[in-house]
């Protein structure tokens, strides 16, 4: 394959004065919405995205790149400083990351995400560059039995999202996936759980779960606490990131990269659950697992570059074979084919020019998001000394906007509000949240597949494991549920005999 | 009454203006302030204001897309802007039940189209098309049935021979239970004299999904849209084994259904409605309108883009096949045990 | 934890000593059980289509209603018992603790820079709204439905704005005209941006 020349080509399209300034203005727009509370990437993409029509192609291309990884990049933030994602993607950042900075270290949370973006974003984009033909042909040896067996993995790593409480964690899932039931079974087109509502038959949109569990259940929560005024610990040194928050980043970066790549390059792989794994790998291999839960810099590093490099893999099945695997993903196809380009396993082929443009402007996005947002740090980390009643009052109209704006009905307002309440119901019964979110994404997809499974099979249950895929992500599955009890015993048995010795 | 996200409804003496930043200048002017019938000098008085064009989905999808189309081409076309807004779910079924309530507004429009009306029966929806005035069907899209690279199935024969055989252990994916693929599978399955609920049929919520089954091998067959798996079918992915076009298709070396001996035409078409209670001369204003619409070069250029086959039909004509539609649909999901009898 | 974890007054914070009924996990109990009823009761009025595959579509909702009411019970026997105050391993809290104050408890700033204190922020002066914090949840949640009511009457600006005012009234703002003035300027630009800038139709005066 000719792919490097043909990137130089695209390089050589993409890289004029105004081109980059269309790149600049892109990334700003997609930073700018992006990062308003409520407003997630796909929003912005779709809200954004016919502005580039009315520009000539290349000029188009190369500010729709900025607005992609602007919008997914603008999201973090909102995320990390005020704990109100808006989108699914972004709550495992939220995580730690809003612990972060309520301690002061905002500005190296927002540093590591924005670092950790360029890293996956530009070692996804050369996989997309070069490897995408190979990521094409493991996607396409996904069936059903596959997806099923690596949402069985999915499963196991809630573990580390479950909290310190099993029984808690566990009702936090179950809500998650009672929410995921509501609307009209796909495999039946029989209706579920919408109580007569025909607004809930397509079900509740993931995005207002997580701003209502997030943005309205928080708000709630700080008003009934009677707190009046909020503290917040100002941003301690100068710095972004100190030489130890590097040493304990870089990692995290490079396996969130490898986690977010291909599964986002797989058709049914999303980017939720990389970062769902990515969490879970980093508590276990971390040197510091007792400060998970209160702002661990390797929870926001893996995480956020495994959603960013997803977000370069979903354009993996997009450009090669013209499927869009995610809401953005279905934007930016429309957006294409108003260029005249069709997605598909002709178009790398047919050498089209275009594609190498794009591809170009993604690693120009990239730079420039880089360049943006590090400067822009300590003035986002200011968001924090806003009064109270102007923050909570403008996270409220934006949560609200965002909802709206999404499906255009009061309908949608009121599912929002009743997730808020129910915010407030867990976390005051001391219920982690962020597996309601988990439950939401994973169960409807687990009961998916398998049911698909089955009726390819026709009720067959052994092509659960009928190809090697499936029984090497069944082993994964197990292996994460029983080695680290193993791990804990061994270690507590050494431990115990050291001790025997020096007595 | 709800509104969109992502309309782009502007003047056209703007639309090409662009402010520094790239914001398009979208003339918003007050659209309900002006419906006395003031505007344009045409006879019949359509439109007596802003048009206003109901996409009842979320943005990005076919009617979206449609909509979009449509209000670019008729608002160069009209001395009046064109405004689109979406109301998505349920199949468009959401969408009508408002849309219904501007009875005798005929600057109110409303793209619909085949998907509406099998989910109009499969979700039991309270308001049907009985309650709005069809003006015309505009565009259409036919159907594939293909076959994996490692299918059994070398043509459409071998595949209805094996359904003939043991019609369960043919596994077809397709898009959403009740729409247009299960439908066609069902028609498939009457033809041969099965039973259509028997069909091993594995919905898929769209058509990108139910691709990556196809192209993943599982299943031994699969019916998709024609424009949404050309590429894979000229790149050897998938073979072609029927197409559910009354003509055979360009570029796609397979027989129509009836050729092969299977009495099925079946397109996923679209098409324009007003609310009902309008009156006559307005319906027929806006039906012409429309007609001339077609008949431009811009519009005809989208078609070519888009892939989409030109279907135009509009009054008496369009009623008639709408009616007739709405009874086979009805008739299919019934078999299919998707709708109470 | 209750008195670390700065539990709401609102909802009942009867959990000092560690045996008390823990009000808001029976509460959150109960719901459980609710939820696990509806749904065994939506589950029982689904149909399978004839020649549905071996699972059908209420196979799911059977065994989820099922986990709700065991965890329903589980959960409601645990919250009568009361919660000891303290988790067994507080280092494993684990991301439980979505509490802020949690946080600032735990503030870890790396080893090479000074550990800073919390300082509060905004103003100085008492709020306008001078009531309990569950008469200030009432006026978020007044603020919220009120946004929803007359957002397609009233139009965008007014709607958002009402909302503005409400929240911000019941985070304890201290001076009406100012929050007025801000939320007007934000809320017009909001509207400006997402119609003219964006073509997001927001309803204007009148709704529509």
């Amino acid at each position: 394959m000719d792919g490097f020349a043909d990137l130089i080509g695209g390089f050589g399209a993409a890289v004029s004065p105004e081109n980059l300034l269309w790149a600049l203005i892109g990334v700003t727009l997609g930073t700018a919405v992006g990062v308003l509370p409520g407003i997630g990437p796909a929003l912005t993409v779709a809200l954004l995205l016919p502005l580039t029509f009315k520009l000539e192609a290349t000029s188009s291309l190369i500010m729709f790149a900025g607005i992609y990884y602007g919008g997914m990049y603008g999201g973090s933030t909102t995320s990390i400083l005020l704990n109100t994602p808006g989108e699914s993607a972004s709550i495992i950042s939220a995580l730690e990351g809003n612990k972060m900075a309520r301690s002061g270290r905002g500005a190296a949370a927002l540093a590591t995400a924005a670092i950790g973006s360029f890293v996956a974003g530009t070692i996804a984009t050369i996989g997309l560059s070069f490897v995408a033909p190979f990521m094409v042909d493991l996607a396409l040896s996904f069936g059903p039995p596959e997806y099923f067996a690596l949402m069985v993995v999915a499963f196991t790593t809630v573990a580390a999202v479950l909290g310190s409480s099993v029984l808690r964690g566990l009702v936090g899932l179950v809500i998650g996936v009672t929410i995921g039931l509501i609307g009209i079974d796909v495999q039946s087109g029989q209706a579920r759980l919408t109580l007569g509502v025909p607004q809930l038959l397509d079900g509740v949109d993931v995005v207002i779960v997580v701003v209502g569990l997030f943005a309205v259940g928080e708000a709630i929560t700080v008003l009934a606490s009677g707190e009046r005024r909020s503290t917040v610990t100002p941003a301690a040194g100068s710095r972004w990131l100190s030489r130890s928050d590097f040493r304990r980043s870089w990692r995290p970066w490079l396996r969130g990269t490898a986690l977010g790549f291909p599964i986002g390059a797989l058709p049914a792989g999303g980017a939720e659950i990389p970062t769902f794994l990515s969490y879970s790998a980093e508590k276990r291999l971390s040197k510091h697992p007792e400060e998970f839960g209160h702002g661990a810099i390797e929870g926001v590093a893996g995480p956020e570059a495994a959603n960013n490099a997803a977000a370069a893999g979903v354009l993996v099945p997009l450009l090669a074979l013209g499927l869009p695997t995610s809401a953005t993903a279905a934007v930016i196809l429309a957006g294409f084919q108003n260029y005249g380009i069709q997605p598909g396993p002709l178009l790398f082929s047919s050498n089209n020019a275009l594609v190498w443009t794009l591809i170009a402007s993604l690693y120009i996005g990239n730079v420039m998001l880089l360049v943006l947002n590090l400067p822009l740090v300590g003035i986002w980390v200011r968001l924090l000394q806003i009064p109270p009643y102007y923050l909570y009052a403008g996270i409220a109209v934006f949560a609200t906007l965002g909802t709206y704006a999404i499906g255009g009905s009061t309908v949608d307002l009121m599912v929002l509000y009743a997730v808020g309440a129910l915010g407030f119901l867990l976390r005051a019964a001391d219920v982690p949240v962020a597996p309601a979110v988990v439950g939401l994404i994973l169960g409807p997809l687990a009961e998916e597949q398998l049911r698909r499974s089955l009726a390819i099979s026709q009720g067959d249950v052994s092509v659960l494991w009928s190809t090697p895929l499936c029984i090497a992500l069944l082993v994964v599955a197990v292996a994460a549920i029983v080695l680290p009890p193993l791990a804990r015993i061994a270690a507590s048995n050494k431990a115990t005999r050291s001790r025997d010795r020096v007595g | 009454m709800a509104h969109n996200p992502v309309s782009t409804g502007r003047r056209r003496s703007a639309a090409a203006a662009l402010l520094a930043a790239g914001l398009t200048v979208t003339a918003c002017a007050p659209s309900s302030g002006d419906d006395e019938n003031s505007a344009s000098g045409e006879a019949a008085g359509w439109p007596s204001g802003d048009v206003r064009i109901m996409a009842p989905a979320d943005p990005g999808g076919g009617w979206d897309q449609t909509s979009r189309a449509i209000q670019d081409v008729l608002g160069n076309q009209l001395d009046a802007s064109v405004e689109v807004y979406n109301v998505g779910g349920a199949g468009g079924t959401v969408g009508i039940a408002q849309f219904v309530q501007n009875e005798g507004d005929a600057d109110e429009l409303m793209t619909m189209g085949s998907i509406m009306v099998g989910a109009i029966e499969t979700n039991n929806s309270p308001v049907t098309l009985d309650e709005v005035t069809p003006l015309a069907r505009l565009i259409g899209e036919y159907e594939v049935i293909v076959a994996p690279e490692n299918s059994p199935f070398q043509t459409i024969d071998d595949m209805v021979a094996a359904m003939e055989a043991d019609l369960g252990s043919v596994a077809i994916a397709g898009g959403s239970a009740g729409g247009i693929e299960q439908i066609l599978a069902g028609l498939m399955a009457q033809e041969i004299g099965a039973d259509p609920a028997a069909v091993n049929y594995i919905p898929h919520s769209g058509g990108g999904e139910a691709l990556a089954t196809i192209l993943s091998g599982r299943v031994q067959a699969g019916i998709s849209g024609i424009n949404e798996i050309r590429e894979q079918i000229e790149a050897g992915q998938v073979r072609a084994l029927a197409v559910s076009s009354p003509e055979p298709i360009e570029g796609i070396d397979a027989p129509t259904l009836t050729e092969a001996g299977l009495d099925i035409e079946l397109a996923n078409w679209r098409g324009m409605v007003a609310p009902a209670g309008i009156d006559p001369e307005q319906e027929q204003a806006a039906e012409d309108a429309l007609a001339e619409m077609v008949e431009s070069e811009e519009w005809q250029q989208v078609l070519a883009d888009r892939g989409w086959e030109d279907q135009f039909q509009a009054g008496e004509e369009f009623e008639q096949f709408l009616d007739e539609e709405q009874e086979r649909i009805r008739a299919v999901l019934e078999d299919l045990g998707l709708v109470g009898s | 934890m209750s008195t670390a974890s700065g539990l709401p007054d609102a909802v009942g914070s009867r959990r000092h000593g560690g045996s008390r009924v823990d009000v808001p996990s029976l509460a959150l109990a109960v719901l459980l059980l609710v939820m696990g009823v509806v749904l065994a009761v939506d589950a029982s009025g689904i149909e399978a289509p004839r020649g549905g595959g071996s699972v059908g579509p209420a196979a799911f909702p059977w065994a989820v209603a099922g986990v709700l009411l065991v965890l329903g019970v589980v959960l409601g026997a645990v919250s009568l018992r009361g919660r000891p105050d303290q988790p067994a391993d507080p280092a494993d809290a684990g991301v439980q603790e979505l509490w802020p104050e949690a946080a600032r408890r735990s503030a870890d700033a790396p080893d090479d820079e000074p550990v800073a204190e919390p300082v509060p922020v905004g103003e100085e002066r008492p709020p306008l709204l001078r009531v309990r914090p569950a008469v200030r949840v009432a006026v978020f949640a007044a603020g919220l439905i009120a946004h929803a009511l007359l957002v397609n009457t009233a139009g965008y600006v007014v709607a958002a704005l009402v909302l503005f005012v409400a929240v911000a009234l019941a985070f304890g703002a201290p001076r009406l005209v100012r929050v007025v003035l801000v939320g007007l300027v934000l809320t017009l630009v909001i509207f400006y941006a997402f119609t003219v800038g964006l073509g997001l139709a927001l309803p204007d005066l009148g709704g529509r």
